[in-house]
């Protein structure tokens, strides 16, 4: 399982080391942990990770809509999980326009990470 | 309709009346009337010692009169009559009378005068006949107008409904009147004394022509001793009645047709006839007048009101604007908090379960686990308000859906071989009975999957939440080993405490497992 690598990108720093660790025990190889946008994007572009969890709202201007939209332009290969706490219409309509491989919404249970990476992978 | 009518026409009830026979006269009009009545009274008695003399007959002078004559008045007794109409007066059509009758006497004097009537049968006519017309209508017409002045004074006024038959009755009696006059001043002719001599006057005409001018002295008198002789209408009457008086009394001393008496007599008479329409008329023009100034006045009015009310719009739409600005202000403030609250909460949960795995298995990690997942289950509800449109309520059924699935994950329920199922009816609530709601059912099904499946392979765990009577059911069943397996813990207090706190109560029952069901006042918050 340790083939799988993810880079999560978060800025509130205690999601961010409790995603860590969990997926790390779980047997991800996380490639990199990102607060903003231009982090992502460049993490992105130099790890390739198979999947990003990625936080919409961010630290800077650009949120994780906007880095997501550079990513898949970029074409690393990297699946994009949005894992966001805003229900938001507007914000919705937004990550829904990238066509993203999953959508979760916080709080949500490390369980419930795993079996979506799994599922957007399509390993078991 | 009746009653205003009425009202406008009661005598002092209406400041100014809107019927012109009803105006009273301001300064202007008493001294124009003063003028008026004093150049007609010196300029008819200077002319006076004059009127013996003779000047060359001119017979067509007298169509000129008559035609004057029937204009004026016809076109006055009109008048009159439609003031009638509009002000119930009774005494109006009187006077509409006089001037009818005038009108309607002169069209067969003219006929016998200049000889152009038919001279057939009854009809046929004599020499007397147009002087006879003259002195019925010379006679008639301070007689109606002693009627006038005693109808007014003791006359009242006619509701709208019962106007138009006395006016209809009044048109044609004196239309009758005329024809009938008219008859008998040509079929009886031989049989009335002779009043003129060809062009010589008879001395009958003489008693006839003081009583015609006593008469018109005793009108005059009567309508400046009205008690509202100073009406406009009463001003005007009475300087037709003085120029009426100098029609006779200068043929009274010509005593002879086409002397200079006779000529001013029909030029003053002509001048009673027209005087009072003209002046009425020059009423209904200033009134006009009036009316536009008054309409003008009204439009600029109008159009400031519709400034002011456009202004006004402005101001309430900015207002409106800025307070949709304040409300969406507040919106987004809103929304940023329980974002940052939900945050925190998954914050503390990621810690608390970071920490649980640090201490291993045992009564410190389940306990860490037990709070990670209070947190988790307090996050949850923030989740759901942020996704309300007005962000004061929480959808429940799909808060039990989304804590259902965090529990089976977090409690390891599929490994377990246990079902977690959620039978909700379409509700939303506020959001702190939605909090009591989560963490009783975090609490319930958390204590089921840890005590009640010791030594099972399988079981099923049901949360229902259904409307009832009035009332909401919450239930969380189980079929496992039974109550007596949960230890009573700080789970089981914040049970209680919660289904106190939203005026709920508890009920258990163990039938092959257990039953926890909770009935809540709709009035609790839940919609």
């Amino acid at each position: 399982m340790s083939d799988i690598s993810v880079l999560i990108v978060e800025d509130e720093f205690i999601l961010a080391m409790s995603m860590e660790e969990d997926l790390i025990d779980r047997g991800y190889f996380v490639t990199g942990v990102a607060a903003s946008a231009s982090d992502a994007v460049d993490l992105a572009r130099r790890t390739r990770p198979d999947v990003i969890l990625m936080d919409i709202r961010l630290k800077g201007e650009a949120d994780g809509v906007d880095a997501a939209q550079q990513i898949h332009a970029g074409q690393y290969g990297s699946k994009i999980i949005f894992v966001t706490a805003s229900r938001e219409p507007a914000t919705l309509e937004r990550i829904e326009k990238d066509h993203p491989a999953a959508v979760l919404f916080k709080p949500v249970a490390p369980e419930e990470v795993d079996r979506r990476i799994r599922s957007v992978l399509e390993v078991s | 309709m009746i009653d205003q009518a009425n009202s406008v026409s009661a005598p002092g009830s209406c400041a100014a009346p809107r019927t012109l026979a009803l105006a009273e006269a301001n300064d202007r009009h008493r001294r124009r009337y003063l003028w008026a009545i004093g150049a007609i009274a010196a300029l008819g008695t200077v002319l006076l010692p004059f009127a013996r003399l003779p000047l060359p007959a001119v017979p067509e002078f007298n169509i000129v009169y008559v035609t004057g004559v029937l204009f004026g008045d016809l076109a006055t007794a009109f008048l009159l009559f439609a003031q009638f109409r509009a002000s119930g007066r009774a005494s109006l059509i009187v006077l509409g009378a006089a001037y009818l009758f005038t009108a309607t006497i002169v069209i067969p004097h003219l006929l016998y005068f200049s000889e152009f009537a038919p001279r057939v049968g009854w009809f046929a006519g004599a020499p007397q006949t147009a002087a006879w017309l003259w002195h019925a209508w010379h006679l008639a017409f301070p007689l109606s107008v002693l009627g006038y002045v005693a109808v007014e004074r003791w006359g009242g006024e006619l509701s709208f409904r019962r106007r138009a038959m006395p006016l209809g009755i009044t048109v044609a009696g004196v239309v009758a009147l005329s024809f009938g006059l008219t008859l008998a001043f040509t079929a009886f002719e031989g049989h009335l004394p002779q009043l003129h001599d060809g062009r010589v006057w008879n001395p009958i005409t003489f008693q006839l022509g003081w009583t015609m001018g006593l008469a018109t002295v005793a009108a005059l008198v009567g309508v400046m001793t009205l008690p509202n002789r100073h009406r406009v209408l009463h001003l005007w009457l009475s300087v037709a009645l003085v120029a009426f008086l100098f029609d006779i009394v200068p043929n009274m001393i010509a005593l002879e047709r086409f002397a200079f008496g006779w000529y001013a007599g029909r030029v003053s008479g002509l001048l009673a006839a027209t005087f009072l329409f003209v002046m009425l008329l020059r009423e209904t023009s200033s009134l006009y007048v009036s009316l536009g100034a008054a309409l003008d006045e009204a439009a600029d009015l109008n159009v400031a009101l519709e400034r002011r009310v456009d202004e006004r719009t402005a101001e309430l739409r900015a207002l409106n604007t800025s307070l949709d600005g304040a409300v969406k202000q507040r919106d987004l403030l809103l929304s940023e908090v329980y974002h940052r609250v939900n945050n925190n909460l998954q914050g503390v949960s990621s810690m608390l379960l970071m920490e649980s795995k640090r201490l291993g298995e045992g009564p410190g990690c389940a306990a860490m686990l037990r709070m990670a997942r209070r947190a988790r289950a307090m996050g949850l509800v923030h989740q759901q308000i942020m996704g309300s449109n007005q962000l004061d309520s929480v959808d429940l059924h799909r808060l039990l859906h989304d804590l259902a699935r965090n529990l089976r994950d977090s409690l390891g329920m599929d490994n377990r071989g246990l079902v977690l199922d959620v039978e909700a009816d379409a509700m939303t609530a506020d959001i702190d009975f939605a909090m009591s709601i989560g963490l009783i059912v975090n609490e319930l099904v958390s204590n089921a999957v840890e005590h009640a499946y010791e030594g099972r392979p399988s079981g099923r765990v049901v949360i229902g939440l259904r409307r009832e009577n009035g009332m909401l059911r919450l239930e969380v069943a189980d079929d496992g080993v039974g109550i007596k397996a949960a230890p009573e813990g700080l789970g089981s207090r914040i049970v209680a405490g919660l289904v106190a706190q939203a005026n709920g109560r508890q009920e258990t029952f163990e039938e092959g497992g257990t039953r926890r069901c909770f009935l809540f006042p709709t009035s609790g918050g839940a919609v």
